[in-house]
This record gives C-alpha cells, sequence and structure tokens, in this order.
C-alpha cells in the first residue's frame, strides 16, 4: 500500500527551531477524543487485518479492565455521535444499546455493561470503529498501569511487553527523561489531570518507510529500509511520523484514556512547504544525538541532511 | 478568573437528614447524562453570592452508575464563611448551579486486601460511594462511624439498611469512642481511611505510624485546608519588582488572586498542585499533599494555596 | 532486591524469614533487633515450601515488617506471593543470593528466554532472532527486553 499524506490536514509538531524533551501537553479546545480523517475506511481496513491476524501483538486487557473498557465504549460513542452525527449514532433504551457505523454500514447490538451481549471485551469491540489506537491508564494507588490497550500503529514499541507496566517503567527506554526528572513531573501531571478537561500533545519521529504498523515485533522487517536511504531517495522514502495523543480522565474508574492517532507524510511533501522545510533542517541540525539515535535516525542522518540542503538550495533558486 | 470546566445542575430535592445536615439532589438538563464516579469522589459546588463566587467541595453520597442525578450532604458549620451557610439557607429546589465533574482525591487502593474506615461527623460522606463500589466488587470492609448520637447521625438509617453486618457506631453521648487500639488488630494487607475534624485525622494517622503501618496503607480526606501551626505574615517579591504582602488571615494564593496575577488553582487545599509556583529564593513552609518528600525539600517550588514562608520573604519566578 | 539486610526502624514486629543459607544473610539485622529488644520472628524456611509461610505470614497484623532470604531462583516466586497477601513493597526486604538468571523477553515473538549475567547477546530458542538485553524491565512479566541485535 502507497501511503499519500494529508498535507492541508498534517499536524505539523513544530513550533520552535530547536527540539528538546519536554511535558508539551496543552489543554484540548475541542474535547473530542477521535478524529474521522478522508483515510478512514483504508486506515479501518488496515486496522481490523491486524487485529485479527495478530490479536496478540496488537491487543492486551487484564482482566479488572473491563469497567474501564466499557467507560472508554461510552465516551467513545459520545464523541463520535456528537462530532460525526452524519457517520454515526446510537439508540439507548435503558442498557440496550444499538450503535450505528454508517461510513462502514454496520449495526452493533450490545447491553451496556454486559460483557457477554458483545463477541469481544469492550475495548476490542470499539477499537474496530476509530483510526486511534486506545491505551487505558489504570490509576492504581499512587501510580499509572497500563492494564489494556489496543495498539496497531505503534512506533516501534510492544504492547505485549508494556502490559501492566508503570508510567515511569514505560518511559525508561528514553534518553534523559529520568535524569532531567521528567518522568516524574510528568507522572505527576497525569495524575492531576481531571475529568472534563481533556488535554494532548503531539509527539514525532521520523522513518524510513510508510508502514503504520511499525511494531517491535516487526522491526527486524522494516527497521532494514533505514539501511536503504540515500540522498536522492530519502524526499520519497523517509517519512515524517506525527502522533496527536489524547489524555481524557476517566471519572468511573479514576483512570486515563491516552488515545494514539498517527499521521505519515514524505519528506517530498513536507518540503513542498518553505517554512517548514527551513525549520525543519534546523531542528535535525540541532538535535542531540541521543535523540537522534533513540529516534533511529542516526543510520540515515547524512543522507537525509544532503537532501533536504537540496531542498533548501532549490527553495532559494525559485 | 480561573475556571475549570463545568457541568450545569438544577436542585430537584432537598432532605432534612439530621438537626445539621441537609442532603441535595442535583439533576441534569433532560436528554444529558451526568458522568459516573469512582468511589470516594466529590464535586466542588460554585455559588453565586453578592461577593463572588463561592466554591466548595462536598462528596458524592449517590451511586457511582447513576447518571440521572448526584446527591451532596451539607453540614451546616458555625464557622462556616458563607458556604454551608448559603446551602442552608439559600438554596431552593429548582435553583441552579454549576459543578465541577467529579474529582477522586480519595480513591480506594487496589493493591488492598481489605479496607477499613473511620468516619467522625460529616467525614461519613466519601464512604458512602467507596462502600457501594466495594459492595459492587465483592471486596471485604468494615465501618468505624463515630457521631453525637443516633438523632446527629447522618445515613444512619441508610447504613444500617444496607451496611449492617460490615458497620459499628460509636455515640459519644452515650460515652462511646472509637478506640486507636483497633488499628492494632487489622491483618497485613488492610488499608485504613479516616475522614473528619482535623484532630481525629491526626490522632488516627500518629497511631497508624507508630505502629508501623506503611505510608501508602493510610489515607485520608480533608475538605478543609490543614490547620496552620505557625501562621505569620510574609511579603512575596514579583519579576516586575512588585511586593505582595501576605497577612496572616490569607492564603498566599488569595492574596496573588487578589493583585490580579492568573494564577490557576483547583482544590485549595494542597490536594491537586495545580497551583505550583516556582520559587528562587526564601524558606518554604510546606502544607500541601501533593509534593513529594524530595521536591518540599528541594524548597524551589510552593503550592500557594496552603502553603507559606518560613523567612520574611519569598522570591518568585513570576511577573 | 538487595545484597545486604538494611535495619528499618519503627515496627511493631519484624519477620526474619530464609533458608539456612539466607538467615546467615540476616544475622546482623537480627542481631540488632535483639539488641533493641524488639518483638520478632525467626522463620526457618527449610524446604523453600511457600503454603506453610503463606499462612503464617497471613496471620500478621500491619506494621509487621519482614526480611526474606532466598536464593535468587526463586526469590520472584516469593515475592509475587507476599505482594498477593498484601504486603507492599515498604513492608519486606527481599535478599537473594547465588546463581542469577536474567529473563529475556523476544522482542518478535514474546517467548522468555533465560540468559546468564554478563550475556548480554543471545539466540531466541523459539524463534531463533539475534536479540540484545536492555535494561528495560517488566514486572509483571519478571523479564528484560530484547531488542533486535543487529539488521
Ligand atoms: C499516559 C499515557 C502514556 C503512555 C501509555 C505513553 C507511552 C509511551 C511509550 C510506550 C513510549 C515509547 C517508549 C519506548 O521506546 O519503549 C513513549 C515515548 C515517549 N513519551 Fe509517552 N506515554 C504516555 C504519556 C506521555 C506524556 C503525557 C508525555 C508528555 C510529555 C510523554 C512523553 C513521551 C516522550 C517524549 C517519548 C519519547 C518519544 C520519542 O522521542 O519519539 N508520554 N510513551
Ligand atoms: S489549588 Fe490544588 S494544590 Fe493548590
Ligand atoms: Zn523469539
Amino acid at each position: 500500500m502507497k501511503w499519500t499524506g494529508d498535507l492541508a490536514h498534517f499536524p505539523y509538531p513544530f513550533k520552535d527551531s530547536t527540539y528538546r524533551y519536554s511535558n508539551n501537553s496543552i489543554p484540548m479546545k475541542q474535547p473530542f477524543c477521535i478524529e474521522v480523517t478522508p483515510s478512514y475506511k483504508k486506515e479501518m481496513l488496515l486496522k481490523r487485518k491486524l487485529l485479527s491476524d495478530h490479536p496478540e501483538r496488537c491487543y492486551q486487557s487484564l482482566p479488572h479492565s473491563i469497567t474501564g473498557q466499557w467507560e472508554i465504549v461510552e465516551l467513545l460513542i459520545d464523541h463520535l455521535i456528537s462530532q460525526y452525527p452524519q457517520h454515526f449514532s446510537v439508540e439507548k433504551e435503558n442498557n440496550s444499546w444499538i450503535f450505528f457505523n454508517k461510513i462502514l454500514d454496520e449495526k452493533v447490538e450490545f447491553i451496556f455493561g454486559d460483557e457477554n451481549s458483545l463477541s469481544c471485551e469492550p475495548l476490542f469491540f470499539i477499537s474496530h470503529h476509530v483510526q486511534e489506537d486506545l491505551i487505558y491508564m489504570r490509576q492504581r494507588d499512587d501510580d499509572l498501569y497500563l492494564d489494556a490497550g489496543q495498539l496497531c500503529f505503534p512506533a516501534n514499541w510492544s504492547l505485549a511487553f508494556n502490559i501492566g507496566m508503570k508510567f515511569k517503567n514505560i518511559h525508561h527506554p528514553i534518553p534523559g527523561f529520568k535524569e532531567e526528572g521528567l518522568d516524574q513531573r510528568i507522572l505527576q501531571f497525569l495524575m492531576r489531570l481531571e475529568a472534563g478537561t481533556p488535554w494532548e500533545r503531539l509527539n514525532w519521529s521520523l522513518m524510513a518507510g510508510d508502514r503504520l504498523d511499525t511494531s517491535l515485533e516487526t522491526f527486524d522487517q522494516w527497521g532494514k529500509l533505514r539501511k536503504h536511504v540515500t540522498r536522492e531517495n530519502a524526499g520519497e522514502l523517509v517519512h515524517i511520523r506525527v502522533e496527536v495523543q489524547k489524555l481524557f480522565r476517566l471519572p468511573r474508574t479514576n483512570s486515563i484514556l491516552f488515545s494514539i492517532h498517527t499521521h505519515l507524510l514524505s519528506l517530498e511533501q513536507l518540503s513542498t512547504n518553505r517554512e517548514w522545510l527551513q525549520q525543519f533542517y534546523e531542528i535535525l541540525s540541532e538535535l542531540h544525538a541521543h535523540i537522534v539515535e533513540y529516534k533511529g535516525i542516526s543510520h540515515y542522518k547524512a543522507s537525509l541532511m544532503h537532501y533536504l540542503e537540496e531542498q533548501l538550495e532549490r527553495v532559494k533558486a525559485t | 478568573m480561573y475556571k475549570e470546566s463545568t457541568l450545569s445542575v438544577q436542585i430537584s430535592s432537598i432532605v432534612q437528614e439530621t438537626e445539621h445536615v441537609k442532603r441535595f439532589t442535583l439533576e441534569i438538563a433532560k436528554g444529558k447524562q451526568l458522568p459516573r464516579f469512582s468511589g470516594g469522589s466529590h464535586i466542588s459546588t460554585y455559588l453565586e453570592t453578592p461577593k463572588g463566587l463561592l466554591v466548595r467541595q462536598y462528596s458524592l453520597t449517590s451511586h457511582p452508575d447513576d447518571c440521572s442525578h448526584y446527591e451532596i450532604a451539607v453540614r451546616l458549620s458555625e464557622a462556616s464563611k458563607g458556604g454551608s451557610r448559603i446551602w442552608h439557607q439559600s438554596m431552593k429546589v429548582g435553583d441552579h448551579l454549576q459543578i465541577s465533574y467529579p474529582k477522586n482525591h480519595f480513591p480506594l487502593s487496589f493493591k488492598a486486601r481489605h479496607h477499613v474506615f473511620y468516619a467522625a461527623g460529616i467525614g461519613i460522606t466519601p464512604f458512602i460511594s467507596m462502600m457501594q463500589e466495594l459492595r459492587d466488587k465483592g471486596q471485604t470492609f468494615e465501618l468505624h462511624y463515630a457521631s453525637k448520637s443516633k438523632q446527629y447521625c447522618s445515613f444512619y438509617e441508610f447504613i444500617t439498611q444496607h451496611y449492617s453486618e460490615q458497620s459499628h457506631f460509636y455515640f459519644s453521648e452515650d460515652n462511646h469512642r472509637i478506640p486507636t487500639l483497633f488499628l492494632e488488630n487489622h491483618l497485613v494487607g488492610t488499608h485504613v481511611y479516616f475522614c473528619g475534624p482535623e484532630t481525629f485525622i491526626e490522632h488516627f494517622v500518629k497511631a497508624a505510624k507508630d505502629l508501623g503501618y506503611p505510608k501508602k496503607s493510610v489515607h485520608q480526606e480533608r475538605f478543609s485546608p490543614p490547620q496552620l501551626k505557625r501562621v505569620k505574615p510574609f511579603k512575596v517579591s514579583l519579576k516586575s519588582g512588585n511586593e505582595i504582602w501576605v497577612d496572616e488571615k490569607q492564603s498566599m494564593l488569595d492574596a496573588l488572586l487578589q493583585h490580579g496575577l492568573n494564577v490557576p488553582y483547583s482544590c485549595k487545599v494542597g490536594r491537586c498542585g495545580t497551583c505550583e509556583l516556582p520559587v528562587i529564593t526564601g524558606d518554604i513552609d510546606h502544607f500541601d499533599f501533593f509534593l513529594s518528600e524530595d521536591q518540599q525539600n528541594a524548597q524551589n517550588c510552593i503550592l500557594p494555596c496552603v502553603s507559606r514562608a518560613k523567612s520574611d520573604k519569598l522570591v518568585m519566578e513570576i511577573k | 532486591m538487595k545484597n545486604k539486610a538494611v535495619f528499618i526502624n519503627g515496627k511493631r514486629k519484624y519477620i526474619f524469614c530464609g533458608d539456612e543459607q539466607g538467615l546467615k544473610l540476616l544475622s546482623n539485622v537480627l542481631e540488632k533487633g535483639k539488641e533493641e529488644g524488639l518483638t520478632y520472628d525467626r522463620y526457618l524456611l527449610s524446604d523453600l515450601k511457600m503454603t506453610l509461610l503463606q499462612d503464617f505470614l497471613k496471620s500478621q497484623k500491619m506494621g509487621t515488617f519482614v526480611y526474606l532470604a532466598i536464593p535468587f531462583l526463586v526469590l520472584q516466586q516469593f515475592r509475587k506471593a507476599l505482594e498477593d497477601i498484601g504486603y507492599l513493597e515498604e513492608d519486606v526486604q527481599y535478599i537473594g543470593y547465588g546463581e542469577r538468571k536474567i529473563p529475556v523477553f523476544c522482542c518478535r515473538c514474546h517467548e522468555i528466554n533465560m540468559s546468564n549475567q554478563e550475556q548480554n547477546r543471545l539466540f531466541c530458542n523459539r524463534c531463533s532472532l539475534e536479540l540484545e538485553v536492555s535494561d528495560h524491565y517488566s514486572a509483571m512479566h519478571n523479564a528484560f527486553l530484547g531488542y533486535v541485535a543487529k539488521l
């Protein structure tokens, strides 16, 4: 499948011409957890195939997460129908719900809160209707634990490994995170997250290739492309990957829903915007070596810089 | 002024629970739903008064899964600065008001194998929804509830009707008090929860500590800011060069707000961390329940809703 | 997981528990407890069987502190049992001794492989991928993540 990014709707992630790790979360202007983009159908097809072919890789849950999963179903359906009433609707009679997905022409009947009324777990069910990956962070005593999740489009991490893990442990592989005390600050920030006031942040990385499903489990396959980047093909082959991450407090289980919507754009497309090109070049030139390494850019950074310089020359010439 | 997102509700019934306590039922507009909540949750209520907005926190005593209405119980307090007085004297069925989304600063422990609740007076309120949640999950708990007498005991009937096996009452009129000795008998895996007047909480927290209870097994809920033992006035000096005087009767947060500084805040009792501000120099007396010990010792940030200066002056990083 | 027991003050009761070798490792804290005239129990875990110990630990009251010294190879299963009873991290010191194996989670097939302490590369038993052992640890799997060693 060849990926064509949507330039007009691309969530360009940079504000300054330098990049550091920080708590870059901001309160959401529109408190909706999901976004339906023009590639909805295509992505749902891919997502559903991954969920059925690789359930262990894409879906994990602990037994005590079920109440929280229903809470996520309620929140997502509520957001789908209020934001996209032309595409989604629900009929409720007491606890009997009928959910309609008009884009895919589907109808699902179930009894809210009754696990036996669905053929799968509630989070698994609702995952089939949204482009976002969905992570359920349960507050247990003084910490947050990854107690359930549906993850089809990870940026090189493993849900199967991370299931049941605490927030700080999850972020252990990130260089400098602990040393700078960022993990503690962000955890405290999340612990004080309140219902009714959701937050969002953008995360970015680069990849060679255009797969959405860059799981750690398949890294030995897709990672190889990193070695094939040249200054000639970088524009086509290298993609910037931006995750729109949203954080909602779920008041019933006092937990947090972390949703991730992944967008891809080739550097060729990114370069069509002069300011982006210039800023992105500056950021990469200045990016700390440990972040370059962590984001997996080291292999091809030189070719990439050559490519961007060429583009800048070209732009200046016109 | 900073204000969080709120829900609009209407008072649909008022019940005189005891001589000093009224229960209020709050309903959301037809067709809409209130959020579900977890055991131990509370809401902030916003009361419009001629002097401005009064924000007060009350535990939710309705069923956590009931999305049609919330219930709170308000005790008329003699020392009331207006909150409970307005609730008791001015609020009528049909009145509209704004409330916050449910928040929980007093959640049930996940690790606990058994839960023991110690309540005094109106401190019973958070335990009502906590008991409901534990019953739904099939977990074990007990309640020890101190009150002046049966007549003054809020939720007495409700509790005896629903939780008679788990509950024990202690009426001071009959000379019954809850002995802290009880803490000696709880098996490993027990978590204890205290809610009531400051002295009650302190007494039990100390007894648990003396026995060697780990901090994480001891939970406490306060609705009033902790009582300050050494309150003195001090100065706050800002980046702009301006200085603000904080006298002994007001919090530093209130002083900053009065001077038009846009400091965000939420709980005002040192629990949520929203009001955190960086400090450049000055000795800080921390009274919050949010910052870790290390963060408090670092002496470089303050939660001004409860914490104050030990020195005469704090130099702040704010404009 | 420590190699040496450290004395913790202010508990109403102490339990010093271990196999023979383990109890030796606890002698310093046990002596200290005796000196201070504290309430304590010494529990010899002669056959490393959990059931009896479990009943004993379950019947303890809040404020009890446990020192548990046993071979590294069985330590994790005891830790799990104690947590299930309701002992918090703060209530217990685990002292391990002897041989250590490092469990390594294969990033490709999720198999947990046992590696020696010195090894930082190994081949997965199940899918044969060459793994590089990291310090990314999962308490739930009790394993370290093994990443793809070379592309
Ligand atoms: C609560 C839900 C969250 C979950 C489940 C989560 C999970 C993750 C995971 C799995 C990774 C990859 C780690 C690896 O390499 O194995 C990651 C990376 C990261 N996370 Fe989070 N995270 C959450 C919230 C946050 C928040 C609120 C921030 C705020 C600043 C944050 C900042 C980061 C950063 C900076 C990285 C490194 C990304 C990169 O350089 O590409 N995370 N997160
Ligand atoms: S307002 Fe919540 S800690 Fe100050
Ligand atoms: Zn393998």
